[in-house]
């Protein structure tokens, strides 16, 4: 037993200092060009290099001896040496912001999600996953140019939906959850992003009490026969808030 | 994708793989032949004498000092932000000189120019390239530079870019659909019949060394599909960019169906979609040394009418079910203005972000509600306005080589009003005399005040710790009149709305990841949050009269503790395997704290305290046997927990509706699963494709109940892409995407409304290069699309037919 462990353990050091890159790291190419490194995008990128450390998407790369200090940069934007060669410019380089196919090469299932029948249009290309997400820094969850440290809630859904977001007189108490509470943000099989289609979206927060005589009761109002006439927001239009009803009907 | 960039399943060959030592090997004769160099010049022997360069060979810029400039010097002295404003990629720029010499190069004396001396190592303040930007230059490159200044500098012949490049894509295609014309555009983004345009045009000018004009766009009809960017670029003084963009969103009009019904569903044939787009114009200033400044316009805007998921009630045999399709008109407009500042003074980096916005709302739904407020039907109104106001600034500063800190802090300001208006009507449509609810303008204020702190530390190679705390104090006010009043004669009963709300919000962030275990990272992080709200609502009058009591009101304080943990790892142990995963676990825990319940101890100040919990565990396995083939599998499993602490809560009549306890009020479940898979068996053919299933479910406290039956099933996604160099001028290329939902619920009771669909999109195709700047396709398409969860009544089969020209200059 022991020599066999002790083997693997030798082939994993061994291979450690292997010169061939991790295939998380190898898929992106751009002809006739090749790695660089960290460091020289450091050269015109120096506060995204700095601050990469604490993203997610710093754990891509392993180890790379190919390039002097690893090739992170280049595992999402292709090897960079053409890029440098031009002195900068987006002639030479992967941009996923432009182009998420390089995000959908690790993040499968949400490539799938925006085959949805309703999704965000990120395929389409009227959005990018950079819109919502900061792929080089610390919060993954908040947009790419905020200036705070960490997303505010909603924030990233507010850019675009206002009148959902806005304040209310009466609000649905759901939003301090997060939007994503009810919404896939991605994509889903439901309208408008929902995570559900019936009313199990609503009643898995809204507690309900059944009597013996098989009523549901929701706070104090019996909703039983409202149940069988279909979703909940075909009465409760005004789902996000409200500026004239508590009961959020209008 | 663009054609230039490829995944390994594409025909273009790899990058070649550097070898390991290669570049100590290298440094080493690199400073053994600088020496010699070094010996070499000041001895005040020729360039000739000292290198590989025969005597008499001519250098050539572009085969010969062209390639080290690319590989050394553009990185940093290129035409994007030159350091020390010295260029080297235009003649007149370089012989200009940087910020401190004029001498940097001097034709026809190489020994007097600063450029041989910086890159020999002669100068003892400055060596280029610096050791930190890359490798020195070999002997023999010097001394091709510094032959190339002895005989003058001479730039070449063909060295100036072409002055004008352009492309254009023209296209057109016809499409014919049989079944829902509706749901075919809303799912494809375009109508059946004719249609195109120009899927693409691009031009670029190089009006001066320094000045670049470019446009770019595109402009598809009768789908409203526009783009049009322009960028006027001038080297070291700033931009000009703008441009306007549109698009349709299409949406189908058939609501709901019941099978118990007839009809089971309505097709109402509206042509519902939305025009989204916006304008925008950004003025940069970018001179050397000055903060960047950009100032900006933009305008965003939404007008049409959308598909409402509020449908009617319809009536049959004594039941009611809410399927009539319904719409809402949508008139959006927002005016933003922004500033945006930044700076690096010595060595803090300083930014700030100004913003202003000016939106505009007016909205329009009629409906048919089953229990209307007024009348039979009900037409609903609404504008809302406002302003918003905010700042943000951020401060960042590298203190050490491996400790980071940065501060942030963020003002906003918003100021709205809305306006409400619900005018009764028969079942004619006819408005009923003075039946109406409206608020007559409710005044909407909230401030925000934001702080952040944060720092990332790399104190040891391989372990990087991030931390970072957000403090946010939010208040909000809502105040109006409404009125009521169930129709003439009768009396209009006045009252009031409001609402104040106090939010203190602390969240916490630490991060820590280490990767220096053999080919392996190991990670973990949180995000804590601590969140009180102390709540008041009231509604006087008004509504309140047409659900019985006179007030509507609550006072309630709420504490919540959030926090969200993960951790995991990512090995490769061999260059062709990959394996990794986490475990998150994340819950909510909210208290209530009812200090002032409306009448009947009703909903929701019966509830005393929520939790919402969620456990996730996911896995990946990347496996690349050899380099034309890789395979990734992903997996996923999640739960989430709803429950709740109620109170005792009695009906309105005094009976008991909840004897309080707590309650489990839903759960949800979910399984992903996916697959990956490209390959390149021979170098003319490329196979991408994607697999992925996922299971949901959801169900709560209720599901014993026949109105509200578990929710789940099944999603299946394939993805799958191929294309074969049939020739040097001629790809084939297909695509297949595949996706099937089987939500489908046998509800009777409630409405079945799960989604339960099939749908089949087939392309084939062939692209040509037809001459030198001149190339062609054309695909052929194929969808399908079944829906027997809505009575087939959304079905569709399309055939299409796309013919694209491309036309590049030069």
């Amino acid at each position: 037993m022991f020599p066999v462990v002790a083997g693997g353990a030798a082939l994993l050091l061994f291979n450690s200092c292997s010169t061939t890159p991790t295939a998380e790291v190898a898929p992106l190419e751009i002809p006739g060009a090749h790695f660089v490194g960290n460091q020289v995008c450091a050269q015109c990128h120096a506060q995204i290099v700095r601050e990469f450390p604490a993203s997610p998407h710093a754990r891509l790369v392993v180890e790379n001896l190919a390039a002097p200090a690893g090739v992170a940069c280049e595992a999402c934007h292709g090897p960079g040496s053409r890029h440098v060669a031009d002195g900068g410019g987006a002639k030479f380089i992967i941009n996923p912001g432009k182009n998420p196919d390089a995000c959908f090469r690790c993040h499968l299932q949400v490539r799938a999600e925006f085959e949805l029948p309703d999704h965000h249009p990120v395929i389409e290309g009227r959005m990018s996953c950079a819109d919502c997400h900061d792929p080089h820094g610390g919060d993954i969850f908040k947009p790419a140019d905020g200036g705070l440290a960490m997303a505010r809630r909603n924030e990233n859904c507010a850019q675009c939906h206002r009148e959902q977001t806005r304040p209310f007189v009466f609000e649905h108490p759901a939003g301090r959850e997060g939007c994503t509470v009810c919404h896939n943000p991605h994509g889903s099989v439901n309208r408008a992003l929902l995570a559900e289609a019936d009313d199990n979206l609503c009643l898995r927060c809204h507690a309900q009490t059944r009597t013996p005589a098989g009523q549901i009761f929701i706070g104090n109002v019996d909703h039983t026969p409202l149940l069988q006439m279909g979703d909940c927001w075909s009465c409760h239009t005004a789902i996000h808030g409200s500026d004239a009803d508590p009961r959020l009907r209008y | 994708m663009n054609e230039k960039f490829q995944t390994p399943g594409s025909r273009f060959q790899r990058s070649p793989k550097l070898q390991c030592g290669s570049a100590v090997k290298f440094g080493t004769w690199s400073l053994i032949g600088i020496w010699i160099l070094q010996l070499g010049i000041l001895c005040g022997a020729s360039a000739a004498e000292t290198n590989s360069i025969p005597a008499g060979k001519k250098i050539s810029f572009n085969r010969d000092v062209r390639p080290i400039f690319e590989q050394s010097c553009f990185r940093c002295h290129g035409p994007e932000k030159p350091h020390s404003d010295f260029r080297l990629d235009l003649r007149s720029e370089a012989l200009q000189g940087g910020d401190d010499n004029t001498n940097d190069i001097v034709p026809g004396r190489g020994g007097q120019s600063m450029l041989i001396r910086y890159v020999a190592g002669l100068d003892p303040d400055i060596q280029m390239p610096p050791s930190d930007a890359g490798k020195p230059l070999t002997p023999a490159q010097i001394a091709t530079l510094r032959a190339w200044i002895d005989e003058g500098a001479p730039w070449g012949s063909n060295a100036p870019p072409p002055a004008l490049v352009f492309s254009v894509t023209p296209a057109l295609r016809w499409i014919g659909v049989h079944g829902n014309e509706k749901k075919f555009r809303e799912l494809e983004g375009m109508p059946e019949g004719f249609g195109g345009g120009a899927e693409y045009f691009s031009a670029a000018e190089q009006i001066s060394p320094d000045e670049k004009l470019s446009i770019a766009g595109h402009a598809l009809v009768p789908e409203n599909d526009f783009k049009l960017s322009l960028a006027l670029d001038r080297n070291k003084v700033g931009f000009i960019h703008g441009g306007f963009e549109e698009w349709r969103k299409y949406y189908d009009d058939t609501g709901g169906y019941y099978p118990g019904f007839t009809p089971s569903a309505f097709l109402l044939n509206r042509d519902l979609h939305l025009d989204i787009g916006r304008a925008w114009v950004n003025f940069g200033l970018a001179l050397p040394h000055w903060p960047q400044i950009v100032l900006g316009y933009e305008y965003q805007f939404r007008r049409g009418n959308e598909a409402s998921l509020a449908w009617g009630a319809v009536s049959r045999n004594g039941g009611v079910k809410s399927i009539y399709p319904n719409a809402e008109g949508l008139n959006e407009h927002t005016h933003v203005l922004k500033l945006d500042i930044t700076y690096d003074w010595r060595g803090w980096e300083l930014e700030d972000r100004a913003r202003g916005e000016f939106y505009r709302l007016g909205e329009s739904r009629d409906d048919t509600p089953a229990f209307p407020m007024i009348g039979l039907e009900q037409r609903m109104n609404q504008k809302a306005t406002y302003t918003l106001g905010a700042n943000t600034f951020h401060v960042a500063r590298q203190l050490t080589d491996w400790w980071r800190v940065s501060a942030g802090g963020l003002y906003s300001r918003f100021d709205g009003a809305t306006y409400f208006n619900l005018i009764g009507a028969d079942n004619t449509g006819a408005p009923i005399p003075g039946a109406y609810w409206r608020t007559d303008g409710v005044t909407l204020k909230r401030d925000s005040r934001v702080a952040s702190l944060a720092t990332l530390m790399t104190p040891l190679k391989g372990l990087s710790l991030s931390a970072a705390g957000q403090a946010e104090w939010t208040r909000e006010r809502g105040l109006g009149d409404v009125a009521l009043d169930f129709g003439d004669p009768g009396p209009v009963i006045p009252g009031t709305v409001s609402a104040n709300q106090d939010q203190a919000e602390f969240s916490e962030n630490l991060d820590a990841q280490f990767n220096r275990l053999p080919r392996t990272v190991v990670f973990a992080g949180a995000r804590l949050q601590q969140e009180s709200v102390g709540q008041t609502d009231a509604a006087n009058g008004g509504i309140a009269a047409y659900d019985g009591v006179n007030a509507i009101g609550q006072r309630t304080d709420a504490l919540n503790h959030f926090y969200d943990a993960r951790a995991g790892f990512t090995s490769s142990p061999w260059s062709w395997l990959e394996f990794g995963g986490h475990c998150r676990r994340r819950d909510s825990r909210t208290g209530y704290n009812n200090l002032m319940a409306e009448p009947g101890n009703g909903y929701p100040a019966f509830i005393t305290h929520r939790d919402i919990a969620l456990d996730e565990i996911a896995g990946h396995l990347v496996l690349q046997p050899v380099f034309w083939l890789q395979a990734r599998l992903t997996y996923r499993w999640s739960e989430s927990r709803y429950s709740s602490a109620t109170a005792a809560a009695t009906n309105f009549n005094g009976s008991t509706a909840s004897p309080g306890g707590p309650v489990l009020d839903g759960r949800t479940q979910s399984d992903d699963f996916g697959l990956n898979l490209m390959f390149t068996p021979v170098p003319r053919f490329y196979f991408s494709g994607a697999f992925t299933c996922g299971y949901s479910r959801a169900t709560t406290g209720s599901a014993a109940s026949p109105e509200v039956v578990p929710y789940f099933g099944n999603t299946y996604t394939i993805t799958a892409s191929a294309g074969f160099a049939l020739n040097a001028k001629t790809d084939l290329n297909a695509s297949y995407a595949f996706s099937q939902a089987t939500y489908g619920q046998n509800n009777t009771t409630g409405l079945p409304l799960g989604l339960d669909f099939t749908r089949h999109e087939l392309r084939v195709g062939l692209a040509r290069q037809l001459t030198k700047r001149l190339s062609g396709g054309l695909r052929y398409q194929f969808s399908d699309y079944s829906e027997p969860g809505a009575g087939n009544v959304n079905n569709f089969t399309a055939h299409g037919i796309f013919a694209t020209l491309v036309y590049k200059w030069p």
